[in-house]
């Protein structure tokens, strides 16, 4: 189970367990009451897809799709496929003997290409020397779900009686005051968290929850404001 | 064009036109491309591990089948439960009145598995809704865009900049005692896209 550093608003901190808080688990595909189970299968070869079939017959591929069934490669045609390896190809459909190299693009919002550059990788920052901290914004609750939209979970876990005490308390401060606290890390604890390698980056909320001698510590992510679009 | 929601409060009925509220057009996005030596593009594919196929995008499908082996349609399939109890198709709920409830507190919503943010634009709000959002308050109610087997809940809210509707699957949260057992160790999940500044 993963852990993350975090500290409370008197700058006590320490390492606890966090879980993803899942939605009940969807339907199962059945036919009557016996499951279904999907495999993938072959639909053109390699050189019978549109792409290879287009360069090889030009203009003249309408009518021999019709006249000859170029694309209908009967070894081929419903084979089911098992295990692959991911390979990359280069614009003459070769594949490459050395690994690519990456750029990354930078779109607006209307699609259009703004950059591109040497991505650069952005390291998790959850588990640092540095602990997560509480910034200065806090919000009902009320008021924070009509601002962001709160797409995932996280739900923090003790792991004995000191990290239970420090989990409560935080919890009960918050619901007490029916309010979600903004959570940032980095050196002046604002930056967004990014809990894999190269992940998204997440704003956090923590909100609390408190039923007698039971709580819940919940870190609400956000990676998308609630704003009309035109 | 999606069919409206169409949302009734104390009997008034009110429509709203649904738009789909996603990161892309909100704040644009970021995207990795591989490249040759040459600068050039490539693409991503798959080798069969015998190494006999390259099979390049749009070149598979997926079929569906059960046990021994018969394939079965598309239109053929239903849905079962954890308990093997067969499940009815529920319709959309999109064109077809859905009464409110509510005030909803705002937990119920952050309670949710949001699957889907929509902008809504109001055709006909009753004054009672209108009142009642302007208030701050928040109505719920079912919501499924297209016909399937599991109905989702529908927050509806207002801000500043408009109206919404959140949709998702309500979560259940566990309050942990002093002495709950930490849950099993479960794989993170990756995430493809990357991020562009919210903030």
């Amino acid at each position: 189970m993963r852990k993350i550093h975090i500290s409370d608003s008197d700058s006590k901190n320490t390492f606890v367990h966090f879980s993803p808080i899942k939605p009940p688990a969807n339907p199962i595909r059945s036919f009557g009451k016996e499951r279904v189970f999907s495999r993938r299968l072959l639909l053109s070869g390699e050189n019978s897809d549109y792409e290879s079939l287009s360069l090889k017959y030009k203009d003249k591929l309408p009518q021999i799709l019709l006249d000859e069934d170029p694309e209908l490669d009967l070894e081929l045609i419903g084979r089911p496929i098992e295990k692959t390896n991911t390979v990359f190809i280069n614009k003459e459909n070769k594949i490459m003997k050395l690994a690519p190299n990456w750029i990354e693009l930078i779109f607006d919002k209307d699609g259009n290409e703004r950059d591109r550059r040497i991505p650069e990788d952005k390291l998790s920052n959850i588990n640092d020397e540095l602990p997560i901290r509480f910034t200065k914004m806090k919000l009902k609750r009320e008021d924070a779900v009509r601002k962001f939209v709160f797409s995932r979970t996280l739900q923090l876990w003790h792991s004995d009686g000191l990290t239970f005490e420090f989990l409560f308390n935080i919890a009960k401060d918050l619901d007490e005051n029916n309010e979600m606290m903004l959570v940032g890390s980095g050196e002046k604890g604002r930056d967004p968290l990014i809990f894999q390698n190269n992940g998204l980056p997440w704003r956090a909320f923590l909100e609390g929850r408190i039923q007698d001698d039971s709580y819940a510590l919940l870190m609400r992510l956000s990676n998308l404001e609630l704003k009309s679009i035109s | 064009m999606a069919k409206p929601i169409i949302i009734s409060k104390d009997n008034e009925e009110s429509i709203f036109q649904i738009k789909k509220i996603e990161r892309k057009k909100l704040y644009g996005y970021r995207k990795r491309l591989a490249i040759d030596e040459n600068d050039e593009e490539c693409k991503r594919a798959s080798l069969t591990e015998d190494g006999q196929i390259l099979i390049k995008s749009g070149m598979t499908s997926q079929g569906w089948f059960i046990d021994g082996g018969k394939q079965i349609e598309s239109n053929e399939i239903g849905a079962i439960d954890e308990n093997n109890n067969e499940l009815s198709l529920i319709p959309s709920t999109l064109g077809i009145n859905q009464n409110l409830e509510g005030p909803a507190d705002p937990s119920e919503v952050l309670d949710l598995s949001v699957t889907t943010v929509y902008s809504i634009l109001p055709d006909v709000i009753s004054k009672a809704l209108e009142k009642s959002l302007d208030k701050g308050e928040i109505w719920k109610c079912n919501f499924n865009f297209r016909a399937d087997y599991r109905m989702e809940s529908c927050f509806i809210l207002k801000n500043d900049t408009g109206y919404f509707a959140i949709v998702g699957i309500p979560n259940h949260i566990n309050m942990l005692s002093p002495n709950a057992m930490p849950p099993e160790d479960e794989e993170g999940e990756e995430d493809d896209e990357l991020d562009f500044e919210m903030f």
